[in-house]
This record gives C-alpha cells, structure tokens and sequence, in this order.
C-alpha cells in the first residue's frame, strides 16, 4: 500500500474541464467542437487507465494540493474504488460522444455547444468525485456535479423540463446540505474527513449515537443521487433531458455518484466493522431492499420506455447499496458472507453501467429513427431496428439475472452474500425482483419482435385485459378455432401473418442500415461490454478491481 | 484431460450460424452437430471431465457419468430427428436456430459436473425454449410470456436452492466430482425443498404443471417437437442430482399423483397438442416416482423411461404436427378417418401409442415395468395398499389405464373414426423418414430389451446391483400389460359417450391467471398512486415555501385575507422582537 504522488488523478480530472474552453469556442464548427469532446474522452480514458495496474496491486496514485479549508487537504486520490467508478465513467463518456453525435446531430438538437460542454464538465465533476481523498473534496465535487448536469436536464427549455431541473437542483442541493452537516459531525468526531482503508480510526471511539447521526445524515445526502426510496423521485422526471444524458448521468455518473458516496462512507469512512457494531448496515439494506422491489412494481405501470428504465435504475441501484450494507451488517460475523456481498454490489456498479446504458442508448436511437417513446407503440418494432432491439433484448435480460450477461454475476454473488449472512429476506427481495425484471422487460422485448401492431397485447400489461389482444376475444384452451391459423400457415410459413407480415414498419436487414454507426457502435459496444462482464468478468478489468478494494475494506484479509 | 470440447459447443455455434445460411444448409449442419454429439459422448471416456473457473469458482464444465452419458445420447439424437422434421416441416432457420439453442443450452445443463453451470444453462434453457415459442407469433407469445415467468420463478427457486447449498458446503461441484463434497445432493434443509420446488416447475408438478398444455400446442408443429423433449427431461435429471440417494418419499408419490392426473386430463381434451402435453406430465411421473423411491432399481427405471419417452413423445408430436400440417386442424372433433389417407402416419401414431401406453413388444412397456417393479419392491405400502400392491404401485398402474384410454381416444377420432372428407396428403418424405426412424427404434428397445439396459446407469438384471432382478418378458407382466390394455379398451368404451358431451375442464391456471393478474394489477395501481399522491403534496409543499421565502408579505397577505401585508417592522418592534427573542432564549437554556 504506498502513495505515489503523481499529477495524474489532477490531469483525469481537469482535461475534460478543460476541455469545455474549446468546445464553446468552436460553436458553429460543430466537427471540430466533437473533435475536442472526444479527444478529451480518449485522453481521460487513458489517464484513468494507466492507473489502474497500480491500483491493483494496492497501490495509489496521488495529487496533493495543499491545505484547503482547516483540518482538509485538497487531495486526489486514485485508489482502487475509485478508479472503479472513474473507469466506468470515462469509458462509458467516450461511448456515449460518439452516440451524441448521432442522436444530437440525428434530432438537429439547438444548443448542442451548451450540451457538449455542459456534458464535458459534467464527467469532469464525477471522476472528481471518485478521485476525492475526503469527505470534504467529495462534496465539493458532489455538489458541482449538480450544477453542471443542471444545463442537461432543462436541455429542452419547455415547462416541463424546467420544472424537472427545479426538482432535480431542490432534491440534489438538499441531499448535498446533509451530506455537508454529515461531514462536519464527523470532522467534529474525529478531527479529520479523509478517508482510510477500514474506516477513521477516531470514528470507532465517538459516541455511537453521534455516529449513528453522522452515518444517517451522510446515507441520506448521498441516497438521494443513489434513489433511495423515498428521495428518488426527481429520476423519473429527469428523464426529459436527452438520451445520452438519461443514458450516462442518469444511469451512471450521477446515480452512480450517489452510489459511490454511500460505498466510500461504508467502507472509508466508517469501515465495515464500525458498522456492523453500530447495527446501521440491516437499517440501510432493509430501505435498498423496499426500494428495489417497490421500485420494479411501479415500472410495471410505466407505458413511456424511458421512464420504465429510469424505476428500473431506482431499483437496480438499490441492488449495489443493498450489497454493500449487507457487507457493512456481515461484517461481524464469521465467514466470508461480508466478502461475498461486498462483491456483488460493487460488481454491480459497472454491470449495471453496461447494461442500462445500453437500454437507453436504445430507447433513444428508437425515439430519433421512429419517434417512438411508448411501449404501447412499438408492436414490431424489431423488423425497424433489429440491431438495436437484440441489443436491448440482452441488457434486458441481463437486468433480470439471466446468465451470459453481467447481471447474473453480480446478482449470483449478492445471493451467496445475503445467504450466507443469514439475511434471508434480503435474499427473497433479490429473487422476487428478478421475476418482476422479467415482467416488466419481457413484453418490452416480445412486442418489439414477436407482434404486429394489428395483433399485440395493450401495454402496459397490466392495465390491459387478461390475456391480451386474443385474451378479449375467445378462450385460449383446448379445442378452440385457432384464429385463421390454417393448413396453408403450416404448409407455407410465409403466409401466416404472425411471421413476415411488416405491420407498419419497413423492414430492414440486421446491417447497420437502421441508423446511423454513430449510435449503432455505441449501443452494441455496450452491449457487448455487458457480455463480456457475464461471461469472463475477470477477464475485464472490473472484477478484479472489485477483488482489490474488497481484501482492502475486510478484515479478514483473505486472498481472494 | 486437456482439450475436452464439452458438447454444447458445436450445437450452439451451429444456432449462432444457422441464420445465415440457407435452408438446406443451415438444417444439415444443425443435423449433424446434433448427431455428432452422440457417438462423441458415448466413447468419451466415463469419469472425464473439464473443470473451469466461472467468476471465480471451481465447476466443471463437461462431467461423464452414466446419467449425463445417456441423457447426451439421446438429446442429441432426438436433436437431430427434430432438426430434420423441422426442414420437412417448413421451419424457418431462425426457428431451428432457437431450437438449437435451446438442444444446446440443455445438453450443457446435463452434462454440468456442479451446481453452477447446471443453473447457468438451465436459465438459458427458459430463455432460449421461450424464444421457440414466440417465434411463432399470434397466440403464441402471450403464452410464451406466461411460460417466461412460471420459469423464470421455478428457476429463481432453484437459484435459491443453489445459494443456500454454497452457503452450507462452501462448494458447487457435484459430490461424484473429483474435489467435490463428500455427499451428493444439495445440503441443508432449505436447499432441497426450494430446489423440489424450483425443478418441479420443470417436470411439472401438480399445481406448477398449467404451463405444459397453456404453452405446448400453440408454437410451430416442429417447435412443439424440441419442447416435448428439453424441459421437463432436464427437469428429470435435475431431480435425481437434487435426489442421487434413496429419494423421497413425497417426490415418489407425487410422480404416481401426476401418472393418474395427468392421464386423467388428457382424457378430457380434444386439442391434439394438448392431450399429449397432458402425457408429458403423467409419463414423467413415471419417471419422478422413480427418482423419488431412490433405489438403484427405481433409478435406472427413471432414467429407462427418460430415454424411451423422448423417443415415443417424440414421435407423437411429429404423427400429430404432420395431422395439423397437411390439414390445418387442431382438435380431434375436426378429424376423423385419416388411417385410410395417411397411412405412414397412422402407422407411426399406431406405434408411439402403444409404446407410450405400456404395450407389451414396445420400448414403454419395459422403462415402465421397472419403475412399477422398483414401486413394488423398494417402496413402503403406503396409506393404500391392498392386493400384494403398494400404493404408489396402484397410482402407476391406473395412470397407465388412463394412457391406454386416451390414446385410444386420440387414435379412434383421428385416424378411425368416420370419413375424411376430400383427400390428405401422407407425410412428406424427410417427415416419414423422421417417424419411421423413431418408431423403429420404439419396437427395437421394446423387443431387445438387453440394448436398453446397456444404456442404463445401473445394471438392472443383476442381483448385486439391484434390489430385484428385473425380466422384462414374464407373464406376470406380460399379463399385466394385456390387462392394463383391456381396461383401457373397456373404460373408454364406457365413457366413450359422456366424454363426447365435455368441452372444456378448466385447470388450475383457469383461476390462478386471472387471480395474479388481478392482485398485480391492485398491487401496482396502489403503489403508484400512493406515491402520485406524495409526490404531489411534497412538489406542492416546496413551492408553497419558495412562495413564502420568495414574497412573505403575499404569503401573510394570503393568510390574512387581504391582498399583501406589509411585514416591515419599525423600531419599537424590532426592539421588541429581540427582547422576546433573547427571554426565550434565557428560558430555554436554564431549563435545558
């Protein structure tokens, strides 16, 4: 474990902000400004990623700027947890450039300079986040973050989008004041914030109650970002801004950031030890486990995709802090049940990021090529974009635990935690969110490519009648007539209209010709990337880094 | 052990390749990955395996022991007699390519060597048979989508199962696996009733069995092949891993519950495809009666019946997918007299019923004539025993009466009775061989028994390793078989006219369907308005504070009922307000 100072964490963070500069100096150039965009994204990539063999071997990467507000250091540190949200970040902000450029371009969007730019601060502020050696450093970038991602969400400057930025700027602000009270308890505790492997030493001889407060203030802060119930609701609602931005920030950056916080707070700042003693982490893992089932009842209801998705972040986001309070309510005990949990949901930051982002990059490429946002609008949409629905149809798998995909691996280890510490209802809370993923996913992905718009279910399923579209007109048992199915549709597959029939959609080849590369490469990069995560998660970096930080944050020290 | 290539891999790239190809092409490449597997599993040595690390942990990816040798060779032979008949059939590539998929996606569960891959597969299994169904279109996908989700829970269970079995033992390998725990089965008390649960989905318990007759007649008449086969013969597998050592008692008598419920329902249908999902169910509760009486005898049984049932329900659902095929009828009531047209088909229907009802000469009079003698001799007497029998053996014993009875059924209205109006077509060519095929084999295991036990995990003819050596041409069974037959023949003379008179028998899915979906529906509708609800006084509540911050003469205007107040204080009362100020604040420190 050595510190190796270095202006490098600095640089990750500053040359996306930088960039900003040339991007709004280049309005009217709009190739040259996304030439900026993404020669910063790919310099940021590489800086967050040459740090990453240090990280695993334990060691960091430091930028130390001296004092800056009494008992804090301004100091960037990139340790293993947070190259684990900075990699995530930066490589899914290269991503995400190049299907901007196709989806901003695509909708001939107005204000595409304020976009980019606002867009390049925005992952400045996050791999700020990550960077952060103290609590102090992780507000200040918390809070900017919120400022800077402001512009994205009232992107559209209708009444509604600014309403949603007003509760976006009111939930986010008012999470960040408790985050601050939360800091300055502990400062008040322990007389320092930065963070430190296992957690502040001071903070395990404070007075418990006052550390419960400080543990409770700092959760709440950062559950807001993390969509807590009750605090998640300016999600949905920020779903008006463009795609790429439900995409990145508000699947992963931001929510992520929120995410983040609670996981340097668990392992950190109070250590998973304390907080077992403390008994919070069972408080905590039992608020994830209502989000996360409450949160996939009411994306059952949504008919808009995009706000289906965004339930769907509010509960899979509760998968990650459920993990990692599981871990914190483990701790105590023998055995490696802390370890498991601790895993699956850190392993879940970017499986999730893979996953969702794909969903969304989808539902946008969709909205641009059909100007579809319903899901009761899209009977046969695979025959229009077939590259894009099978990409969506294997995130969404991946988000109920299906295997080959990453959620499976996360999940499966979420599990082994929860069961193995005795939590047994937290297990039930997985398993049941798991068939509620496939319920509301699954018409999503049968109506795209298995209906026509003449013969499909009405959606939202649920409030449609039992049975669906055949449902309202005869039994579906034994020795029915079965609807115009006769000997020629057997003889001649052709000809049944459940097959080739185009209802309404032009059909297109599976070659790229549904849109543009710019938003295809993208989707099916992160598409793949999800894959990748399910089939050898070792063999992507992430794993390991999980590996790394979770020997770091356990006692038990076990090679893992 | 190195380069083991485990026998999914060839099948599932054929899938990946298949949409790509042309027909002819794709469909003899599915043919032969699927045919290859069966000599390849059957030289490779017993005992080899490939042990992997998935993300992290030991499993093993391709494990030979007796029962996952047999299950290979048999998937992989139906596998290619399905791909065949899909290519008689008109099935597009993309059909077969699901089919494929799911072909391999269950040979990689049977030849899993731990918990791990087993489930890994399994899941992959649910989505990739989904697929086949929906791929169909119409009516297929809403039942497709009812299936997605009872399989999708049954596998959430035996995910359960999986996780708890880790927590207690530390380990997934199988307990025959080098390295793996020092006992079989899944551990705990949890483990085994969630995975019970969780398999019985798949093998189609009573009560988690709606979806067999709900989702099989509705897909392609080749779809419905594969799936006859996969699930719930997976399902079989998955229970005896579940069960390896002297069963249970209530797995056993669930199977013999199934045996006469599922033969009993049959009877009531009228929808060919669905009559014969019924018997999916009644034959496997030959065979899960097996795995849950547990001996060596009851075992081999299990997995005798296993093997012959793929190749008789097969071949059902080829004879009657060529019915729907050349005349686009589904129901018994719309056919009749088709013997004199199609006689290649009649004589493979005639065949595979006989086979499946336990007729001595057929291959099903043998596999069920060992679990029968494995009920009657291993198994305790049960609540209901008279007559020398136990009662598990009488459960078996009038389910086959009910095979008989139905399948009479199903051959009398089909094929014999009345006349069929206009001409109909024979089976194609390619579909005739298919059928001839499999019905050959059906009479080749019925008359050379010895080739059938040489397939068997245990060697059911000696004493050292079974309870009760087994001859399969006695007359006491060759008796009972004919005995079995008559009744058959006589009961269904009997309600041959009242049976005419039943339409529909509702199932259980006919309550709980509507009955979840209406919960769900009150469910969810609660929740979101509740929250509608407090989002709206929380949105209100902030902007009526930023009314009152913004402007506070309004708001106290508003309170007072006058248009604005003036809130500006003069001297004399801001004197006053800091005096009352500072005296409460006094007050409150002294009494704190």
């Amino acid at each position: 474990m050595t510190d190796i100072t270095s202006l490098r964490p600095l640089a990750a963070v500053l040359v996306s902000a930088f960039a900003v500069v040339p991007i709004l100096a280049s309005t009217g150039r709009p190739n040259v400004r996304e030439g900026w965009t993404v020669l910063a994204a790919v310099c940021k990539l590489g800086l967050v990623a040459s740090m990453v063999p240090a990280a695993l071997r334990g060691d960091a990467f430091v930028t130390d700027l001296g004092p800056f507000v009494p008992y804090v250091e301004f100091t960037l540190r990139a340790d293993a947890l947070g190259l684990l949200f900075a990699l995530v970040a930066s490589l899914l902000w290269l991503v995400t450039s190049f299907y901007s450029i196709g989806y901003m371009r695509g909708l001939d969007e107005h204000g595409q300079t304020r976009y980019f730019a606002a867009f390049a601060g925005s992952v400045s502020s996050a791999v700020g986040v990550a960077f952060a050696s103290n609590l102090i450093v992780l507000y200040l970038f918390y809070e900017l973050l919120t400022v800077a991602t402001y512009p994205l969400v009232a992107h559209d400057e209708t009444d509604e989008a600014r309403a949603a930025g007003r509760k976006y700027l009111a939930y986010t602000f008012g999470g960040g004041v408790a985050v601050l009270a939360g800091t300055l308890l502990v400062v008040h505790l322990t007389g320092t914030a930065a963070f430190s492997a296992g957690g502040i030493a001071g903070l395990a001889s404070a007075d418990p109650t006052l550390a419960r407060l400080a543990f409770a203030l700092l959760v709440t802060g950062f559950g807001v970002k993390a969509a807590l119930m009750p605090l998640h609701s300016w999600l949905p609602d920020a779903m008006v801004a463009p795609t790429p931005v439900s995409g990145l920030l508000h699947a992963v950056a931001v929510v992520k950031s929120g995410v983040f916080g609670v996981s340097r707070v668990l392992l950190d700042v109070f250590g998973i030890d304390l907080v077992a003693e403390l008994g919070v982490g069972g408080v905590l893992a039992a608020i994830a486990a209502f989000t996360l089932l409450t949160a996939s009842v009411i994306a059952l209801r949504q008919d808009n995709l995009k706000r289906r998705l965004a339930f769907s972040t509010v509960s899979q986001l509760s998968y990650i802090v459920l993990g990692l309070a599981v871990g914190g309510a483990a701790a105590a005990q023998p055995g490696d049940a802390a370890k498991w949990a601790l895993i699956g949901g850190l392993l879940h930051i970017p499986a999730h990021a893979f996953m969702k982002l794909t969903l969304f990059f989808c539902a946008g490429a969709v909205h641009v090529e059909t100007h579809t946002d319903d899901i009761s609008d899209m009977a046969g949409i695979g025959r229009r974009m077939p590259l894009t629905m099978g990409a969506f149809a294997v995130a969404a798998a991946g988000m109920a635990g299906i295997p080959l995909i990453a959620g499976f691996v996360s999940k499966y280890f979420l599990l082994v935690g929860t069961v193995s510490g005795g939590y047994v209802v937290f297990t039930a809370a997985l398993l049941v969110s798991g068939i509620l993923n496939i319920a509301y996913f699954w018409p999503v992905v049968y109506t795209a490519f298995f209906e026509t718009p003449e013969r499909s279910d009405e959606k939202p399923l649920v409030e449609a009648p039992l049975g669906g579209y055949f449902g309202t007109a005869t039994r579906a048992d034994g020795g029915q007539p079965n609807g115009g199915r006769g000997a020629s549709s057997h003889a001649d597959g052709n000809s049944d209209s459940g097959h080739d029939h185009d209802g309404g959609w032009t059909r297109y080849a599976p070659d790229g010709s549904e849109s543009t590369w710019f938003m295809l490469g993208p989707i099916l990069f992160a598409a793949a990337g999800s894959v990748v995560l399910g089939v050898v998660p070792d063999a992507a970096v992430f794993l390991r880094i999980v590996r790394e930080i979770v020997s770091a944050a356990t006692v038990m020290g076990v090679v893992l | 052990m190195d380069a083991l290539v485990p026998p999914f891999v060839p099948v599932l790239l054929a899938a990946l390749l298949l949409p790509f190809l042309g027909r002819k092409a794709g469909h003899a490449l599915g043919i032969l990955s699927t045919a290859t597997v069966v000599p390849y599993v059957w030289f490779v040595a017993d005992g080899a395996h490939l042990p992997v690390k998935l993300f992290g942990f030991d499993a093993v990816l391709f494990n030979v022991d007796p029962f996952s040798q047999l299950m290979g060779v048999i998937f992989g032979f139906i596998g290619a007699v399905g791909v065949l008949y899909s290519y008689a059939s008109d099935a597009e590539n993309l059909q077969t390519a699901f089919a494929l998929g799911y072909v391999g996606t269950s040979l990689g569960a049977v030849f899993g060597g731990d918990w791990l891959t087993l489930i890994f597969f399994w899941e992959l299994m649910a989505v990739t048979s989904t697929l086949l169904v929906w791929h169909y279109g119409g009516r297929a996908v809403r039942a497709g989508f009812r299936y997605a989700l009872l399989h999708g829970i049954g596998g959430t269970l035996f995910l359960g199962a999986v996780v708890w079995h880790f927590a207690e033992t530390g380990t997934f390998l199988f307990g025959s696996v080098p390295g793996g725990p020092e006992t079989a089965g899944l551990a705990g008390s949890v483990a085994p009733v969630l995975a019970g649960l969780g398999v019985g989905v798949n093998v189609g318990f009573i009560g988690l069995h709606a979806w067999l007759p709900d989702t099989y007649p509705r897909p392609h008449v080749a779809a419905s092949v594969f799936l006859c086969v996969y699930t719930t013969k997976t399902g079989v597998y998955g229970m005896y891993r579940v069960f390896p050592q002297d069963g249970n008692v209530a797995v056993a008598y669930m199977g013999g519950a199934m045996a006469v419920f599922g033969a009993v329902m049959a009877l009531f249908q009228n929808d060919m495809r669905r009559l014969l999902s019924y018997h999916i169910q009644s034959q496997v509760g030959y065979m899960v009666a097996g795995i849950g009486i547990g001996s060596t005898l009851a075992q081999a049984g299990a997995f005798a019946h296993v093997f012959n049932h793929i190749l008789y329900k097969g071949l059902l659902f080829m004879t009657a997918g060529v019915v729907i095929y050349r005349t686009g009828e589904e129901s018994l009531k719309k056919v009749g007299g088709l013997a004199r047209e199609m006689p290649i088909t009649a004589g493979a229907f005639t065949v595979a019923a006989l086979s499946i009802a336990g007729f001595p000469g057929f291959n099903g009079f043998v596999s069920k004539g060992i679990v029968i003698a494995a009920s009657h001799y291993d198994f305790g007497y049960g609540p209901l025993a008279f007559g020398g029998r136990t009662t598990l053996e009488w459960l078996l014993l009038v389910g086959g009466v009910g095979t008989f009875m139905s399948f009479i059924k199903f051959g009398y209205y089909a094929f014999f009775h009345g006349n069929y109006e206009g001409t109909v077509e024979d089976a194609n060519r390619l579909q005739a061989v298919a059928m001839v095929l499999v019905a050959a084999l059906c009479v080749v295991y019925g008359l050379l028994p010895n080739a059938l036990f040489a397939v068997l995990p245990f060697d059911v003819t000696s004493k050292a390793v079974v309870s009760h050596a087994y001859h399969t041409y006695t007359v006491s069974h060759i008796q009972e078989g004919i005995i079995l037959a008559v009744a058959g023949l006589v009961g269904f003379a009997l309600v041959k006219r009242p049976l005419s008179g039943i339409h529909h028998v509702p199932d259980l899915d006919n309550a709980y369907n509507p009955l979840t979906f209406r919960a769900t529906r009150v469910l969810v509708v609660a929740v979101t308005e509740l929250y509608a609800v407090v989002d709206r006084v929380v949105v209100r509540a902030t902007s009526a504070t930023v009314g009152v911050v913004r402007a506070p003469d309004e708001a106290a205007g508003r309170l007072l009922g006058e248009d604005r107040r003036s809130l500006r204080a003069d001297t004399s009362a801001s004197i006053l307000l800091v005096v009352v100020m500072l005296a409460v604040a006094v007050i409150l420190t002294t009494i704190l």
